[in-house]
């Protein structure tokens, strides 16, 4: 209880100019289910405490599982060592300015009871039996869900006191196929949501099964993609990560200062960019969203304190603000976010994303693909691949059909696609209209050292871009 | 040794409350460690980690059913009652849910494996004794350094334990055109001489960065790949291409040599090799694999990593004790005869890459990976470093890169620690050469 927490902190008995606890709950449990059968059911109980403290204007974190008093005692005086030890080669003079004070709650909308489990259960064995016997040529049908509820609170001697609940859900469907030696895999591209369990909608689930069967036996008689430069329409299932990949990390305000040279990479964004930088087309806009309902990032604060907002990140093709909380605010001196986020309670908060959308254009599905002559319509992501400046990208999907003269044709298997980030963006030619938009994102965004994923999320229409190199398999 | 005590007291309290027809395995692991994250040569963050969580297997009705609690050292009442929760839910949960595909019981294998590598910590001076010698150049990266536990016991009667205490150094330093040279200073002991010679040998590559930038095109190259790049192809393999379940259910990078539509050039071989030290033998299950699992003998892949599980699912296949993740653990790629001073003339003209980035499979089925170039790459000709290139975008085949284009390998191997620390602290290492190879295909 939050009010535990506050007591805690009053008992610390240690000199330094400022003093955080950040105490976090998670409960999550995981089932996989192949063929009708259990595969792997993981249940995971985690909580601990990170105490921060500020001293001489440096920040250093000490996170330990003991939540006793004498527990958190030995945490906050390891912080002030580590912190002292550090004080002579400091890189910024941090102040309270970078912990603001702040008071409120996120509560959690939903909860699941064990009833629920068992519908849930059910469920995702049918799908995989739906799967596994719609043809001898389906060798492995998966289905599996992941969900995880957490609580974090945040007390420090400034007087802030949070508490923000979550429960962040995922469900995945997967069939593999063989035919004469041809290898296909397709599935529902991962979904991940917050705080709803409409995910688990029988009718959906069901109908996908059947969905991601039919395709993925057409994919094992499909040619494979041509190799030529045509335009490409993306389809929210892979443009989400396109979107993460190509905009989201390169505009982290950490990377653009260097601090993740050494293992997530750098950004080809520079600091006067902000402000000028010609992203994309006047039709690529990009916010930072933390409040839209059911999204997979979506929260009150950050980890610092900061209250999160929605902003602007590229308007109307132009660069404006990064992707940055209030540490890397101060020290670029550019507009960011409250983004500044840790995994857990054993890492450190570090500048992340987390609702990264692109706002809607005007056009219908139908409109894009009566303006594309020669192109490519793309849909669920299978790989992924830039270079550590965000620039040169590859990927790969699992599903294409060719656009011929307006229409859809046929479809093709093993479609690719590369390019480098700033040409791709402004090659941006029509975007999909709201209705046309969904929520994807990811659980397991990876960075930092030492390393930590967070939940990330990506609401975005689909969109036509000119003139892509695309490819096919081997 | 730390918490070994405890781990013990709490497997004998656990194994009580079981039923006759109920098992369990116990795998504790637990680390303290401090990360000092560097940048710009000066000290940005710095934490200090103090966990340990206890992974549980049961076996319940035919079911398998995992958990993960924290493991509290100093509170073994919790450690039950969080214990005594997850066995009721498991209970419930082996109503609700169907038998599992494969159950494998817990076995007492005839090893008991105890293992302690003891380390030095490092000296209140030691950010001074780092920083010192960078001061004047744009250094980041990060210092780990603390001990590591992994300790293991099962309703069988199987125990084993392994500690260590270690530290690492990865860094990079960056040049003002912004290129960089990568290195990593690790061991049990610190040693500033041998610091020095590492940061020397980074500085003198990087003098070589200053050089004009080299444009190169998309094409097919000869490529010299670094041991820092050839671990990265390596650890790919572990991303699905050694797994037999993996290869059992459509998932395989090397399906088409296991099934000899394709070969692998006799100079590579791979193998577990459990005698570096570097992680502990015995799996999840608490099996214990032997020294050595040859898994590819010049050329042949004699196996994929097989773990009980799937070797009980698929009776065609042995086990070779590997985790139930079928990932590589200890890896060693057998050297060759190229001696370093040769390097560059056996290039002659072509591509020497330093690091790779970021790799994926672009078509799985064809043994087909992507990636990039990264830090310290350069174009050679005629046997001279040229200059560096800007970073190159290759899609390439295994069974190009490790088959029919291997040109050779060299004579001496690196041990490359790993520097993962998702969740926890990650250690192990791998053992590679550096290897040279023809026609290397680069596509942006």
């Amino acid at each position: 209880m939050i009010e535990n927490l506050k007591e805690s902190l009053k008992k610390i008995n240690i000199q330094a100019d400022w003093i955080g606890l950040r105490k976090v709950s998670e409960n999550t449990k995981k089932v996989l289910i192949r063929n009708e059968k259990l595969d792997t059911h993981q249940s995971v109980k985690n909580c601990g405490i990170m105490v921060e403290v500020m001293v001489d204007g440096h920040f250093a974190c000490s996170a330990s599982q003991d939540l006793s008093q004498k527990g958190i005692e030995i945490s906050a005086k390891k912080a002030v060592e580590l912190a002292k030890k550090s004080l002579p080669h400091k890189l910024y003079n941090f102040t309270e300015k970078q912990r603001p004070q702040a008071v409120g709650r996120y509560p959690l909308s939903q909860k699941i009871d064990s009833q629920s489990y068992t519908e849930i259960y059910s469920r995702l064995i049918e799908a995989t039996k739906k799967m596994k016997s719609s043809s001898h040529h389906i060798i492995a049908a998966f289905a599996s869900t992941a969900i995880t509820e957490s609580t974090t609170e945040f007390v420090s001697t400034n007087g802030s006191e949070l508490k923000q609940e979550k429960c962040l859900i995922g469900l995945d469907q997967m069939v593999s196929a063989e035919k004469n030696g041809i290898l296909q895999h397709r599935s529902n591209g991962k979904k991940v949501v917050q705080g709803s369990f409409d995910i688990f909608n029988k009718n959906d689930i069901y109908k996908d099964s059947e969905r991601l069967a039919n395709e993925v036996l057409e994919l094992l008689d499909a040619e494979n993609c041509p190799t030529n430069t045509r335009d490409i329409l993306i389809m929210p299932d892979q443009l989400y990560l396109q979107i993460h990949e190509s905009i989201g990390h390169p505009l982290e305000l950490d990377r653009i200062l260097g601090d993740e040279r050494n293992y997530a990479g750098w950004s080809f964004v520079k600091p006067d960019d902000i402000g000028k930088l010609k992203y994309g087309s006047s039709l690529l806009n990009i916010s930072f969203d933390p409040h839209v309902e059911g999204e997979i990032a979506s929260y009150h604060f950050d980890d610092t304190g900061a209250f999160a907002q929605k902003k602007h990140l590229i308007k109307d093709g132009i660069l404006v603000a990064g992707i940055g909380g209030l540490e890397s605010q101060a020290r670029i001196n550019k507009p960011g976010v409250a983004a500044s986020r840790a995994t857990s309670w054993n890492r450190a908060p570090i500048d992340r994303m987390a609702n990264i959308n692109m706002e809607a254009g005007e056009s219908t599905m139908q409109q894009m693909i009566e303006n594309t002559e020669k192109g490519l319509l793309v849909c669920t992501n299978k790989s992924w691949s830039i270079d550590d400046f965000r620039n040169k990208f590859q990927f790969g999907c699992e599903y294409a059909k060719i656009i011929k003269d307006g229409q859809i044709t046929k479809t093709v298997r093993n479609p690719n696609y590369k390019g480098s980030s700033l040409n791709f963006w402004r090659s941006l030619k029509m975007v999909g209209a709201s209705n046309t938009s969904e929520a994807w994102g990811s659980f397991y965004c990876g960075k930092g050292e030492p390393n930590q994923t967070i939940a990330v999320g990506h609401k975005t229409p689909p969109a036509l871009f000119s003139d892509v190199e695309v490819f096919g398999g081997a | 040794m730390y918490l070994k005590k405890q781990f013990s007291d709490f497997g004998a309290k656990v194994l009580n409350e079981l039923e006759n027809s109920e098992h369990i395995s116990l795998s504790l692991v637990a680390e303290q460690t401090t990360y000092t994250r560097y940048s710009q040569s000066k000290i940005r963050q710095t934490t200090f980690v103090d966990q340990a969580q206890i992974n549980i297997s049961l076996i319940i009705n035919g079911r398998n059913l995992d958990a993960k609690i924290n493991f509290d050292g100093e509170n073994q009442a919790l450690n039950i009652k969080n214990f005594l929760d997850i066995l009721k839910e498991a209970k419930e949960k082996s109503k609700q849910l169907p038998v599992s595909n494969t159950v494998v019981l817990p076995l007492k294998p005839a090893e008991s494996i105890q293992e302690k590598h003891s380390g030095q910590s490092l000296s209140k001076d030691i950010h001074n004794d780092i920083l010192a010698l960078v001061k004047n150049e744009d250094f980041v990266g990060m210092l780990v350094s603390g001990s590591f536990t992994n300790g293991f016991m099962n309703s069988a009667g199987a125990s084993h334990w392994f500690e260590s205490n270690s530290f690492y150094l990865d860094y990079s330093i960056y040049s003002k055109e912004q290129k960089a040279v990568k290195s990593c200073y690790a061991g049990n002991k610190w040693n500033q001489d041998e610091y020095k010679e590492n940061i020397s040998k980074s500085l003198s590559s990087l003098n070589k960065l200053s050089l004009p930038t080299q444009k190169i095109k998309p094409g097919k190259y000869k490529t010299y790949l670094a041991p820092a790049a050839v671990q990265e192809l390596i650890q790919m393999m572990s991303w699905g291409a050694l797994s037999a379940r993996s290869y059992k259910l459509g998932f395989c990078g090397l399906k088409k040599v296991y099934d000899g539509e394709v070969k692998l050039s006799e100079k590579f071989s791979l193998k577990e090799d459990f005698k570096t030290g570097f992680s502990p033998r015995f799996n999840s299950f608490g099996e214990v694999a032997p020294q050595q699992v040859p898994l590819i003998e010049k050329g042949i892949l004699k196996s994929f990593l097989v773990s009980t599980l799937t070797a009980k699912e698929h009776t065609n296949l042995k086990t070779n004790f590997a985790n139930s993740s079928e990932h590589l653990r200890s890896p060693v790629v057998s050297k060759g005869t190229i001696e370093d001073k040769d390097i560059l003339k056996q290039i002659g003209t072509g591509l020497y890459v330093s690091n790779f980035h970021y790799l994926n499979w672009s078509d799985m089925s064809y043994g087909r990976i992507t990636g990039m170039t990264r830090f310290a790459c350069f174009w050679v000709e005629d046997a001279k470093i040229k200059g560096p290139i800007n970073n190159l975008r290759f899609d390439e085949t295994l069974f190009n890169i490790f088959g029919k284009n291997l040109i050779g390998l060299t004579k001496k191997t690196e041990i490359i620690p790993k520097i993962m620390s998702y969740e926890r602290r990650h250690i192990g290492a791998i053992v590679v050469p550096g290897i040279l190879v023809d026609n290397f295909s680069y596509n942006l």
